[in-house]
């Protein structure tokens, strides 16, 4: 000092020191770490440096090595930016530094540093930023990042998974979204209507006017009659009968389900509709049932040709003995017609082209006939009949062997005999036959069973008396022609009641 | 005796077409055992050939399902030949016997199989009518 007699010099001198005490406390109260250090030594370390590097408190750092305090691989940089400060005297840009702790271990910081002016002499101030929390969200950043490509990348084979598994099934599939259109389709889908025509993004439209279903019966189905149509206005449909022509023009017949999806208002947000292609198994169906009309065709001429020379003998004179063997003939060729007219009214009521008959019948005459006509062959039971006078319309030979099928199975399934009880009449506004016996009955458990085609409730037990299992069957299938119904009660051990009712045809 | 063949004043002739030869046969022993004429056919051809050379039968008996010509095709040639100067009564398999047979417009029809009696019976039934009517 040179005596203080300059005022210009004392006032600059004022300033500079009122600007260091300025900064010394802000310096002091920031929250961010600052240190001051000079010639290698720290001069200054606020309370924020203290706590971070884990001193009791800043006064400790005072004179501790500045190249001491960083971590050994960075202290070959931080000398070289220390020097280049001094030399151009001019800032250092942000970087991340690593720091050692007290206790040695290391904390990174983003570090800001300058040359200054501090005490009088040439320093540079550190001004630093724990970089642990800038550090751990980049690095949470970067794990949600790579954790979201993980999950998309998952998503996406899951979808492609889902796709070879959809494209694996043999039944179609398309889901529509609530605007109708296509957003998830498969192989088999593309086969049977076009690639084009089910193409995702196609809405039910579009793929209608290329399709052009049809019924089994050759009437065009309209759009909104349509499986998923149906489903998004909520129905859920099974089942239905669709045929369309494939690319080819080949005929598919398709058996189509549609289902609605909703949320948790109810509202429907996409349709699923499933189509499975049945076309073998009605091609297979009907060459089954040609196959056996075809059969039973052939069976009646060599019956006739029986018969007719079982007939003849019986004409001429001839010793009992044979004459009970050319009965006997007679009678297996008769069974045998029997089971041929059988397989061709199943063949033919499944080919759906079957015919009726539609006549005035007496039904109660129909009735008395072939009740009267069975008993004469029975053996160990007892007729007995009630017919009132009632009148139908259809067709009395037919109505005549649906009698006969229920009679035929009261004898069959009570052979130990009993009572066959046979009415008919007038019920309010129909006509019901009954037949009820006192046989075996069926068993709870197969009742439901009991009018389908080829189901024997008795096959393989005790009680099994033979027969097709067509019999309830047919006589059902008759009787619903004439648009009436069929039914039965039945207890095992104790017998069963067999009853139709047909819708009555008029006065007599 | 038959009481139809003594209302005709001669052998009434009938002539079936079948083309199984053992139910040709059955219905020839039949219908002769009741003194009726009979012709056989294997098909409609042949039985054309034989109303050609022999003139029309007193009745027809016919089978539907022949090969080479069938009885729906005979029964319009011989219509068309001959009006109606023989009852047709067809004799069918068919298991649509009654549809199949309204085909051809027939004065009865018999299905396969059928009993010997009701056979006689059709046949002379259709000849008394025919003799009744003429």
């Amino acid at each position: 000092m040179q005596g203080g007699a300059d005022p210009e010099v004392q006032g600059k001198r004022m300033a500079f020191e009122e600007a260091e005490a300025a900064l010394r406390a802000w310096m002091e109260r920031s929250l961010d770490p600052v240190v001051v250090h000079r010639a290698g030594r720290v001069v200054f370390a606020n309370q924020a440096v203290a706590g971070l590097l884990g001193y009791g408190s800043a006064a400790e750092l005072l004179g501790v090595s500045v190249i001491d305090l960083t971590h050994p691989d960075d202290r070959e940089r931080v000398r070289a930016r220390i020097q280049r400060m001094l030399t151009h005297q001019e800032p250092a840009p942000l970087v991340e530094e690593r720091f050692l702790r007290r206790d040695g271990t290391a904390v990174p910081v983003d570090v800001l540093a300058l040359p200054i002016v501090f005490e009088g002499k040439l320093s540079i101030l550190v001004s630093g930023h724990d970089a642990r929390e800038r550090k751990w969200l980049e690095a949470e950043k970067q794990r949600l990042f790579e954790e979201q490509a993980r999950l998309g990348a998952e998503a996406q084979r899951h979808a492609a998974e889902l796709q070879a598994i959809l494209d694996h099934q043999l039944a179609g599939l398309i889901v529509f979204d609530r605007t109708g259109r296509v957003t998830m389709t498969n192989l088999a889908t593309a086969k049977l209507f076009g690639s084009q025509a089910s193409e995702l993004g196609a809405t039910l439209e579009e793929m209608f006017a290329k399709v052009r279903p049809y019924r089994p019966n050759g009437q065009p189905y309209a759009l909104d009659e349509l499986p998923s149509a149906r489903a998004f206005r909520g129905e859920q449909t099974e089942g239905d009968n669709l045929t369309v022509a494939d690319a080819q023009g080949n005929d598919h017949y398709l058996s189509v389900s549609a289902s609605p999806i909703r949320d948790e208002e109810g509202n429907v947000t996409s349709v699923v509709s499933v189509m499975r292609d049945v076309t073998e198994m009605v091609e297979f169906d009907r060459l089954k049932d040609q196959f056996l009309r075809v059969v039973a065709h052939e069976l009646k001429t060599p019956v006739a040709i029986m018969k007719g020379y079982a007939q003849l003998l019986l004409r001429s004179p001839e010793e009992a003995a044979s004459r009970r063997m050319l009965e006997k003939i007679d009678r297996g060729a008769d069974r045998i017609d029997r089971i041929v007219r059988d397989m061709l009214d199943l063949s033919q009521l499944h080919l759906g082209n079957v015919t009726i008959e539609h006549e005035k019948v007496e039904l109660d005459a129909v009735v008395d006939r072939i009740a009267q006509e069975m008993a004469r062959s029975f053996e160990r039971h007892q007729l007995k009949l009630s017919a009132r006078p009632v009148v139908v319309e259809g067709d009395g030979d037919r109505l005549g062997k649906v009698v006969g099928a229920l009679i035929d199975n009261a004898v069959r399934y009570s052979p130990q005999g009993g009572r066959i009880e046979v009415t008919c009449g007038p019920r309010r506004d129909e006509a019901v036959v009954s037949v009820k016996d006192e046989g075996v009955g069926i068993p709870a458990d197969k009742q439901a069973r009991v009018f389908e085609r080829f189901f024997r409730a008795h096959t393989d037990t005790p009680n099994d008396y033979g027969g097709m299992g067509v019999g309830l069957y047919l006589a059902r299938e008759i009787v619903r022609r004439h648009g009436g119904e069929m039914w039965f009660e039945s207890r095992e051990g104790i017998g069963s009641v067999f009853s139709f009712s047909l819708p009555l045809g008029g006065e007599r | 005796m038959s009481g139809t063949a003594a209302a005709l004043d001669r052998v009434a002739s009938v002539l079936v077409l079948d083309d199984d030869p053992d139910l040709l046969d059955l219905v020839a022993m039949v219908l002769e055992m009741e003194h009726f004429e009979v012709r056989c056919a294997k098909n409609g051809t042949e039985g054309l050939a034989s109303v050609a050379a022999a003139g029309p039968p007193d009745l027809v008996l016919l089978d539907l399902k022949m090969p080479v010509m069938d009885g729906w095709e005979f029964a319009r040639r011989f219509r068309a030949r001959y009006g109606e100067a023989a009852p047709i009564v067809v004799l069918t398999a068919a298991d649509d016997a009654r549809k199949r047979a309204a085909e051809v417009r027939p004065a009865a029809w018999l299905s396969k199989p059928f009993d010997i009696d009701v056979l006689i019976n059709t046949v002379q039934r259709q000849l008394r009518m025919r003799s009744e009517a003429g």
